[in-house]
């Protein structure tokens, strides 16, 4: 901050003038004029650097750590509360007495109310005739004449902007002291009503209300209705017909019916191992309803999403920094069908879809989006030749736009993991041929930069499709990657084999189970965040009907004696992955099971490797898809 | 009618019983649905309220901390802002913006906390309220050298608390005004003073240290 700046303002703009600006409290059109100013004064860029300094250094003043103190204080005082009061939360000794008081105390206030609004012949005040002049003069004649005024923004000509457009009562009624007039002003162009999207399902509400060039975001909040169906839009704020700045206050905010009727049933989770699992958070999908739970507790709701009568496979990633998560779905039994994606944020209780250019284009690549860090995602980008040679893209979640990245149009990536606040991810090094290597790219989102990581072993592409996978260590260090082996007589001739190694940044590489050879498609493996384990599916492999069996290494350096096999699920197809950032890990083993394609009956395991690389059942769960965060 | 599925001891058939009766049956049978690491019996509402604190006790804790400069006693605040919140939670859990509401009940208790101590320190001393404030406060001796706190400490506690909940959590002027129980215009006022305010007690206190 300068404190001896001899820079003026032509214009003599204000320092609160500025500052009004800086808040969203000027009118459109004088904002607009402001900031065409701003852009060629030093003066006021100046006086505006000087709030952002403010600004910055508050944001950047030391933080406090709540850590477990308020939690355990606030349980404390409530369970104090319930031992006063053991039936309900609240104190219902003292309602009698109170709801009496209050009842009185709102007929009291409603006859008041009626008494003061009823236009009357016989009041001592005439109300003037405000047509046609600006508000600020309206407001002191107002105030003067001791009237309220109930204000309505509403679209107009610029040349009415501020200018009073209607009113009610109307002029030279008589009325009493302290009645309220209805006026609407002229908002300029700048101004739109809210369009009515009541009974319309989400998607074609938001569709609507960004066609009148404003914003939409989906409630976390679902609100009971008797008239519209659950799951369409049952309320917005502000309400339809309500006149908004499209610059100013853009948001209309979609509450979503939950029918006539509370959420179905909560699928309950069983903990088995309560101190390990009181320290995740667990976000799961049960017939369109999403669920959280923190430390194996009964889940609570947060939010429906109107899916119903369709068969979604669901994908759900925590933001790093377990405020947000990432739900996506996709509809299997189309063989078109797009995928739909939907950011939940917790602090802010909100729901808002993804557009349609962030979501998944066809089935043909049922990958995952990942968070990159905590507003950045990547996916597969819908307009790419094919499914099979896609894109990807990243998506920026905070300013809704896609951000350009060196690997926008590098043909077939796959695989991708975020480490150390970095993506990595397989780039075949000549996509659609039959069997070609390829390398792992390391993208640091901090520069937008992508440099070439390590070379793989193995072929990166088998028949042209991408194949295999990689999994990195939390340090970005260590990887281990599971590709189609390369022999003389190429990578189509059976047998097949799946060289999984581990691969250090340096160029080291540690063999680990080769023999695993005998495999149609290469599992992916995966490592432990600290790189001290490694769980790899066994030689059934994944075209096997009884597959989830799990070889855990507690070693990197032993590739000759695993652990005994962990038993996994019966089903089709198993995924695994590590979670925690050291021994004892956590180890999630998802089975679901396709068959009868209803996508129903997905068990879900989370299992703990203790130091001794015992397995030990945490929690389990029956539900379509979930992931969790750890602490 | 809500309904709570529970399974009660030694009885594996799950039973479903009205929402209201749940909590004279469980508090009756002492019969606890937590898996032990909770102080008194888990109920549906508890995890919510769980998931609730999680999400916003960072934020009003540091709050808090702006706006008192103390570190027990922002915590102190913090733990009873979220027993309110308990207090209220089935109407507050509806709110299309529950921060606010957490904000506002913080507001109160600084605003209060603090002319608490105004009046106590009158009695003691003809000190200044502001300088008493600081002198009296244990978390003042961490950030002696804290030029930010000592001048956001320094500023009215209205303007304080206007200023931090704009610029550190990003409410809308009407949003602070509907907290503060402050009109557009005031607030436009009340900003744009406290804004030049932190600037000259910055630029001042920066060049006597």
């Amino acid at each position: 901050m300068n404190p001896d700046s001899m820079l003026t303002c032509d214009l003599l703009i204000t320092m609160d003038t500025l500052s009004a600006w800086r808040d969203d409290l000027l009118q459109p059109a004088h904002a607009a004029q402001l900031a065409q100013h701003v852009s060629t004064c030093d003066a006021c860029r100046e006086k505006i650097a000087t709030f952002d300094t403010i600004a910055s250094l508050l944001r950047h003043q030391r933080e406090l750590e709540p850590g477990n103190r308020i939690r355990r204080a606030v349980h404390a005082g409530i369970a104090q509360q319930r031992q006063r009061s053991p039936f309900m939360p609240h104190n219902r000794i003292v309602w009698g007495s109170t709801a009496t008081a209050i009842l009185l105390t709102v007929i009291f206030a409603v006859v008041l109310r009626f008494l003061a609004n009823h236009p009357t012949t016989s009041g001592n005040i005439t109300v003037p005739n405000f047509v046609g002049q600006q508000y600020g003069a309206v407001k002191s004649q107002a105030h003067n004449l001791n009237l309220q005024l109930d204000v309505h923004t509403v679209p107009s000509t610029d040349a009415q902007q501020g200018e009073v457009l209607t009113q009610n009562p109307p002029p030279s009624t008589k009325v009493k002291p302290g009645v309220t007039v209805k006026i609407t002003v002229g908002g300029g162009t700048d101004f739109v009503l809210v369009p009515d999207v009541i009974g319309k399902d989400p998607t074609t509400a938001c569709s609507l209300i960004e066609n009148a060039g404003l914003k939409c975001i989906v409630a976390a909040q679902q609100v009971q209705s008797t008239s519209v169906a659950a799951g369409l839009i049952a309320k917005t704020d502000p309400a339809a017909g309500e006149g908004i700045s499209k610059t100013i206050s853009p948001t209309v905010v979609l509450y979503i019916s939950s029918g006539n009727d509370t959420p179905g049933p909560v699928q309950n989770i069983t903990v088995q191992n309560p101190a390990i699992a009181s320290g995740m958070k667990v976000v799961y999908v049960t017939n369109n309803d999403v669920w959280l739970s923190i430390g194996g507790s009964t889940a609570q709701q947060l939010t429906h999403l109107n899916l119903q009568g369709t068969k979604l496979f669901w994908s759900l990633a925590w933001s790093p920094d377990q405020t947000k998560i990432l739900a996506v779905t996709t509809n299997i039994t189309s063989s078109s069908s797009s995928s739909q994606g939907w950011v939940i944020s917790l602090p802010a209780g909100t729901v808002a879809q993804l557009p349609a250019s962030a979501t998944v284009a066809s089935t043909g690549v049922l990958s995952l989006p990942y968070w990159i860090n905590d507003h950045l995602i990547i996916y597969y980008n819908p307009n790419t030749p094919s499914a099979h040679l896609a894109e990807f893209q990243v998506f920026d979640t905070m300013t809704q736009q896609v951000i350009h990245t060196p690997f926008d149009t590098i043909l077939m990536p796959h695989a991708p993991i975020v480490a150390n606040g970095q993506l990595y991810f397989v780039n075949p090094s000549i996509p659609n041929t039959q069997c070609e290597t390829g390398v792992v790219e390391r993208y640091d989102p901090a520069t937008n930069t992508m440099t070439q990581f390590l070379s793989l072993l193995g072929s990166a592409t088998e028949q042209g499709l991408p194949i295999g996978g990689i999994d990195v260590s939390g340090d970005g260090q260590t990887i281990i990657a599971a590709t189609v082996g390369t022999s003389s007589a190429g990578c189509q001739t059976n047998p097949k084999y799946t060289p999984i190694a581990l691969q250090r940044a340096d160029g080291t590489v540690t063999p680990l189970f080769t023999t695993i050879s005998q495999q149609t498609i290469p599992p992916t493996p995966f490592l432990s965040p600290d790189a001290g384990h490694a769980a790899i599916p066994d030689s059934n492999g994944f075209a096997q009907e009884n597959i989830a069996t799990k070889q855990i290494y507690h070693n990197q350096a032993d590739t000759s004696s695993p652990s005994a096999p962990y038993p996994g699920n019966s089903s089709n197809t198993a995924l695994a992955t590590w979670f925690g950032k050291a021994t004892p890990g956590l180890y999630e083993e998802v089975a679901q099971n396709l068959s009868d394609g209803t996508l129903n009956d997905i068990l879900l395991d989370y299992v703990a490797l203790d130091s001794n690389a015992a397995m030990q059942p945490v929690m389990k769960l029956n539900v379509q898809a979930a992931a969790f965060a750890h602490n | 009618m809500a309904l709570v599925r529970i399974e009660l001891p030694g009885n594996r058939k799950r039973h479903v019983i009205p929402h209201k009766w749940f909590y004279w049956l469980a508090a009756s049978i002492g019969h606890s649905l937590d898996d032990g690491t909770a102080d008194y019996p888990m109920r549906i509402e508890d995890a919510a309220f769980d998931s609730f604190v999680q999400q916003y006790e960072r934020q009003i804790l540091n709050y808090l901390w702006r706006m008192i400069g103390d570190e027990d006693a922002a915590y102190d605040l913090t733990q009873e802002a979220f027993l309110r919140a308990w207090t209220h939670f089935s109407r507050v859990r509806n709110y299309a913006e529950p921060r606010a509401w957490l904000f506002r009940v913080a507001t109160n208790l600084a605003l209060n906390y603090r002319q608490q101590r105004a009046t106590a320190s009158k009695k003691l001393s003809p000190l200044d309220e502001e300088k008493d404030l600081s002198a009296s406060d244990p978390g003042r001796t961490i950030v002696e050298n804290d030029l930010v706190h000592e001048v956001l400490l320094a500023l009215p506690a209205k303007r304080r608390a206007a200023l931090v909940l704009r610029e550190v959590y990003g409410l809308s002027a009407e949003e602070i005004g509907q907290i503060m129980g402050i009109s557009r215009d005031a607030m436009k006022m009340l900003l744009s003073r406290t804004r030049e305010q932190f600037r000259n007690l910055y630029i001042a206190r920066g060049q006597e240290q």
